[in-house]
């Protein structure tokens, strides 16, 4: 537990000396901004789209680069031959970013004067669409090298992740899109906004996004031990 | 306190095997030193007894306990120092080592004083990225000592450090071992295991072919033979003899007899030399 919490003040640490919350704060300013001047009626409905992508956009772009900077300075091998554990390294990353993704997602519901259906669900739709995309996120850090990897990688994972939206708009329509955590992510967000909510569905959705939480854990222990920790010590040098 | 009995390894996804059955035992308090060319297995040997990698055939233990059945106490008690240093670029050395300090459950060392032991103390604020690569190597070192480990795993530990850093890691090494600690040094550096080494093992395409030590294996191996300088005319000239035969050598006799001699020295052979002839390549 100590260990964790040591863990999780070194991410912030790391985060913030690298800059990453400079950048952050643009983005947040940014949103902000956009919310100022949207007339009071759509107001909402592009809040849960700005509140969305702020964890996804944290998960996928801010853990590579995360990552990416943390294996040039190649400071994960020598973290796994301290009694750190896998699953701390990768609870930390998680942590740090819920941090950051549902405090900013706080902020702009509270500058923009949104008043939520249901704050508590809003916090937890955040934490877990956080989660969620930070695993995703990893999955692919551990395997790129490079920034260009990472540019083109992040793109196929993003179409991907927003395929399901032409079901929303109505371009194609398939039950299957709601199987990907994307639409569960979504609908709670909007009901934890707008209210008007079926219970039935919001268990589905938590559960949807469980499962998938479970899943990507799964698969970013499995990709973290192949392509992190197997390669300790090789001196090859990596370009970044 | 390290013992390796047959040991055999393969990467995930390889054909061949990369460790082929290797053995070997290190006492406590000793500098064991794995000398071999790039690739012949050294680091993944050394990641195996650090318990990283996993699925070998064979049995390796670590102070009586087998890697299979290690938990995270086992790096308490262990350091590490990987070739290239591995530090936060943005932190100063001060906070590279707190942070690292914090991840152990166990009493650290002080900070102060292993910066003091390699020199670093004055540049304690000073943020790694504008270090050179000699005081990465330095920081990189002290920290494998952090939380006192009874084993330390140095990989390459003077490369690109200049004579006089050089000298002072080899000090500490000495010191360490003077104190109880256990040294796996990997290298193909073999003046540096020659220096410090109790034992060296030469390990070659994933085999060990010998194990020794150094001194004995210069004698074993070496040429037998002395050089001697001296002047004759006002000329210096020199002259081989076998060291097995002087006794009765009477040229080697009248030589020293007659002549003024410049100076004398047995021909040993260089552990490079002894690796050459052991394994019938080059270490490069
Ligand atoms: N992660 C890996 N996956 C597959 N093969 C690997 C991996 N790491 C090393 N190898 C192979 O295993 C062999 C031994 O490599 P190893 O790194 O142990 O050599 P080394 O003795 O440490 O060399 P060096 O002096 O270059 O550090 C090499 O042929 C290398 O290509
Ligand atoms: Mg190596």
């Amino acid at each position: 537990m100590r260990n964790l919490l040591n863990l999780v003040k070194n991410d912030i640490k790391f985060q913030y000396k690298n800059g990453f919350y400079y950048i952050y704060l643009f983005i947040a300013i940014i949103y902000i901004l956009i919310l100022c001047f949207i007339p009071t009626e759509y107001k909402k409905d592009i809040t849960i789209f700005i509140v969305l992508s702020d964890p996804v956009m944290l998960g996928f772009f801010f853990i590579g680069a995360i990552i990416l900077f943390e294996k040039g300075d190649k400071v994960i091998e020598q973290l796994f031959v301290t009694p750190i554990k896998i699953n701390q390294y990768i609870i930390s990353k998680v942590i740090s970013l819920i941090f950051l993704a549902t405090s900013v997602g706080m902020i702009i519901v509270i500058t923009s004067n949104i008043d939520l259906f249901s704050i508590i669900l809003f916090v937890i739709s955040l934490i877990m669409i956080s989660t969620f995309f930070t695993l995703l996120g990893i999955t692919l850090a551990v395997r790129i090298d490079t920034v260009n990897e990472f540019i083109l990688f992040s793109i196929i994972y993003y179409l991907l992740i927003m395929l399901p939206f032409l079901d929303v708009f109505n371009v194609v329509n398939s039950y299957l899109f709601y199987l990907l955590p994307t639409l569960p992510s979504y609908f709670l967000l909007s009901y934890s906004i707008k209210g008007t909510f079926n219970n039935l569905y919001i268990w589905y959705h938590i559960a949807n996004l469980l499962f998938w939480i479970v899943i990507t854990y799964i698969w970013v222990k499995n990709w973290f031990y192949k392509y992190i920790i197997l390669k300790i010590g090789d001196n090859n040098e990596k370009n970044i | 306190m390290i013992q390796v009995k047959n040991l055999y390894y393969t990467y995930p996804g390889n054909k061949d095997e990369t460790i082929k059955g290797i053995n070997f035992r290190i006492k406590k308090g000793e500098i064991f030193g794995l000398l071999g060319p790039n690739g012949a297995g050294k680091s993944t040997t050394q990641k195996i007894i650090i318990g990283i990698l996993k699925k070998y055939r064979g049995s390796v233990k670590v102070s009586e306990i087998d890697i299979k059945d290690i938990t995270s106490s086992f790096y308490e008690e262990i350091g590490v120092a990987f070739e290239t240093p591995n530090l936060f670029n943005k932190y100063t050395a001060e906070e590279n080592l707190l942070f690292f300090a914090s991840l152990y459950n166990k009493e650290t060392e002080d900070i102060n004083s292993l910066l003091n032991m390699v020199g670093l103390i004055k540049d304690k604020k000073t943020r790694v990225s504008e270090y050179s690569k000699g005081m990465k190597m330095r920081l990189n070192f002290c920290r494998a000592f952090i939380n006192n480990p009874s084993i330390v795993f140095l990989d390459e530990p003077t490369s690109g450090l200049d004579p006089v850093n050089a000298r002072k890691i080899k000090d500490i090494i000495q010191k360490k071992k003077e104190e109880g600690v256990t040294v796996f040094l990997s290298t193909h550096d073999m003046y540096v295991a020659d220096e410090l080494c109790d034992k060296v093992g030469f390990i070659e395409e994933g085999d060990i072919d010998l194990i020794e030590s150094p001194s004995k294996l210069k004698l074993d191996y070496g040429l037998k033979k002395v050089k001697i300088e001296y002047e004759k005319n006002k000329k210096v000239e020199f002259i081989e003899f076998d060291l097995n035969s002087l006794k009765n050598n009477e040229k080697f006799i009248n030589l020293i007899n007659q002549y003024k001699i410049v100076t004398m020295h047995t021909e040993e052979a260089t552990l490079e030399e002894v690796f050459i002839k052991v394994t019938g390549r080059n270490l490069y």
